[in-house]
């Protein structure tokens, strides 16, 4: 990373990742800045570490985000509440498996996943990031990321098209 | 066969995705938290590579304020100026010693406070209730609350044991003040100045700095580098209460206070305890806090219809006595002096730390006064404070008792021709033994130190205003001795 003269073009790019990233799993704006704050302050105490080690930077910042929402969650939640997730949009799409594709009901059954098949499911709609980088932030091989991926999104397929009134 | 159902498949994944993507959020961080974060994270980062600010006074740390990357540069620029080994705010009290006579000729200090004393000093004060004012400009002598005093002059006698002073020098300290300031060269040479010419200001120096916490009961930190002084205010656009809305005496009656509102001072020092152990902010260098309820003073003597229209100030003041080499701080009209915390009682929470100061002093031996009779006519005039005695025909005189005294330290303010020196005065204090209803005060002081009282005027010959027509002749009035 160098010295800190790049750190606000870092800044810029990171802060709203990670501030959605956080936001999208707690839903609350103050928890979301507390969790925040507390990733890019450890950033800065950390970023020694990351020299070190050499791993791409966008991983390792997520992984210092996860583990900050792992030890919020401990402290407030076991468990990521999918019901606190908002139904963004009410859009119901028209035929098949679209008439089942109603918020509430994907709601429910991405709660009923495992977790790291949710996580997993997540981390590449919800925050765009690559089989590769998913990887190095949970520390599998990126084939198994693939893997994992594929079979979390058939089983969604699955539990969706078998709850279809 | 296979492909289309493949094909089917995928555009059913598709559709899952959408959808997945439709019910996440799309909150986008606050500009001002962005602001704000950065600020931080600049701190963050200088301390990572100058070790900056000192680990005792870590409430700022706490504050989550709206300051700019540049403010947090000067504080980087000061550390840089005043040698990187240096701590800027230190808690742990230091006193260096000096030769005898270091501070020069004490000849020239100020009886009444410059402002510092009582949370009333530096560019943005904290706020000092009206009570606590009106008791400081009052306190023994007959006048200033806010009740219209029948003219009384106090005859002070000693009532205690017999004392005497074994020492001809005691150690008077001067707080060293500051920690350094900032090159306004190096500061303004950050931004971009367009409506004036920054670099005409280039032999300047950064002296006082404000940032204020932008949310609702949010402080603002008023630093001093000049001075040494940090207070922690209100940030008033965040503490607006209906009461402060009010343009009606209707209105200011709907959020007139009652007695049994003012919470008890044990739950009140129990908050501000609370509150500077949350900040950081300790107490080793204070000794036992007191709340300050002069108003009560006034309020027990009213009649039952006058009570009803008396002003119950909203805040409650606690003193935190400063120690000095173990010695507890008295202001000249005998009061406890050091840190003062402001209660609001409308919000239920502190507004106020005034005179943190940093804790470096030097000490200096001065002679001081050994002869007893001296010191007693000293204390029976009513001590270090100007004092005028009325000399209207209806005035009364009370009596009040002084008891045996003990040493003490009085803050007192030493001029050097437009520049104060913060220095503390060995002196005896007196406690008021018996006095009659409607004496304020608590004590008499004494300063010990023989330049302190060479200095003092006598109290002043005062000669009645003639009044043209009336006939009233001339008359001298002398103090009692």
């Amino acid at each position: 990373m160098g010295n800190w003269s790049n750190f606000d073009e870092l800044y810029e790019v990171y802060l709203p990742k990670i501030y959605a990233f956080v936001y999208n799993r707690v839903r609350h704006k103050q928890t979301a800045e507390d969790i925040v704050s507390t990733v890019f302050t450890n950033i800065v105490k950390r970023v020694g570490t990351f020299r070190e080690h050499g791993a791409g930077f966008k991983p390792w910042v997520y992984a210092i985000a996860r583990n900050a929402l792992i030890d919020h969650y401990r402290r407030n939640q076991p468990t990521f509440d999918i019901g606190s997730v908002e139904v963004v949009s009410g859009e119901n799409l028209a035929n098949g498996l679209d008439r089942a594709l109603d918020a509430e009901s994907v709601k429910q059954f991405l709660a009923a996943l495992q977790p790291q098949q949710r996580e997993i499911i997540l981390l590449r709609i919800w925050d765009d990031l690559s089989h590769k980088e998913i990887a190095q932030i949970l520390n599998v091989s990126e084939a198994n990321s693939k893997v994992m991926f594929s079979r979390a999104i058939s089983s969604l397929r699955q539990a969706l098209i078998g709850a279809k009134p | 066969m296979n492909d289309n159902r493949e094909q089917f498949e995928d555009e059913q994944t598709e559709l899952l995705m959408a959808k997945l993507r439709s019910i996440q959020s799309q909150e986008k961080p606050d500009p001002k938290f962005a602001l704000r974060l950065r600020a931080q994270l600049s701190g963050h980062m200088a301390r990572e590579e100058k070790q900056l600010l000192t680990q005792n006074f870590n409430f700022m740390s706490r504050f989550k304020f709206a300051i700019a990357g540049a403010v947090i540069a000067a504080v980087a620029l000061i550390a840089v100026l005043s040698g990187s080994d240096k701590v800027l705010l230190p808690g742990k009290q230091e006193i260096a010693l000096a030769g005898e006579g270091a501070f020069g000729a004490l000849t020239k200090v100020s009886v009444s406070a410059k402002g510092q004393g009582g949370g009333g000093g530096g560019p943005a004060d904290a706020a000092l209730p009206a009570a606590l004012e009106a008791e400081r400009s009052s306190a023994g002598f007959g006048g200033g609350s806010s009740i219209m005093p029948v003219p009384t002059n106090y005859k002070f006698v000693y009532a205690g044991e017999d004392f005497g002073i074994d020492q001809d020098k005691m150690e008077v300290y001067r707080r060293v003040k500051g920690f350094g300031s900032v090159d306004f060269n190096e500061f303004i040479s950050q931004f971009a100045v367009q409506i004036f010419d920054a670099g005409k200001f280039g032999q300047s120096k950064l002296e006082y700095f404000r940032v204020a916490e932008d949310r609702d009961f949010g402080y603002g930190l008023n630093v001093d580098l000049k001075e040494g002084t940090i207070n922690i205010s209100e940030n008033w656009e965040r503490w607006q209460t209906p009461d402060r809305q009010c343009q009606t005496p209707e209105c200011y009656e709907q959020y007139r206070l009652r007695p049994e509102q003012i919470p008890a001072d044990e739950a009140v020092i129990a908050a501000t305890n609370a509150f500077l152990d949350e900040y950081g902010i300790g107490r080793e260098n204070f000794g036992e806090p007191m709340v300050q309820n002069y108003w009560k003073l006034d309020y027990e003597r009213l009649s039952s219809s006058d009570k009803m229209s008396y002003y119950i100030p909203d805040v409650v003041s606690v003193v935190y006595p400063l120690k000095v080499a173990g010695a507890e701080i008295y202001d000249e009209g005998g009061n406890k002096n050091g840190m003062f915390v402001t209660y609001s009682v409308r919000v239920n929470r502190v507004s106020s730390v005034s005179e943190l100061t940093n804790q470096r002093y030097e000490a200096s031996a001065y002679d001081v006064e050994t002869d007893v009779s001296r010191i007693k006519a000293i204390a029976e005039r009513g001590g270090f404070r100007t004092w005028y005695p009325y000399s209207e025909p209806g005035a009364k005189t009370e009596i009040v008792e002084l008891n045996t005294p003990f040493r003490g330290l009085v803050r007192l303010w030493h001029d050097l021709g437009g520049k104060w020196e913060d220095i503390f005065v060995p002196s005896l204090i007196f406690p008021i033994k018996s006095a009659a209803d409607g004496f304020y005060g608590s004590s008499v002081i004494v300063p010990l130190v023989k330049d302190v009282l060479d200095s003092q005027p006598e109290a002043p010959i005062i000669k009645p205003m003639p009044l043209p027509g009336l006939d009233i002749p001339e008359a001298e009035v002398r103090p009692n001795n």
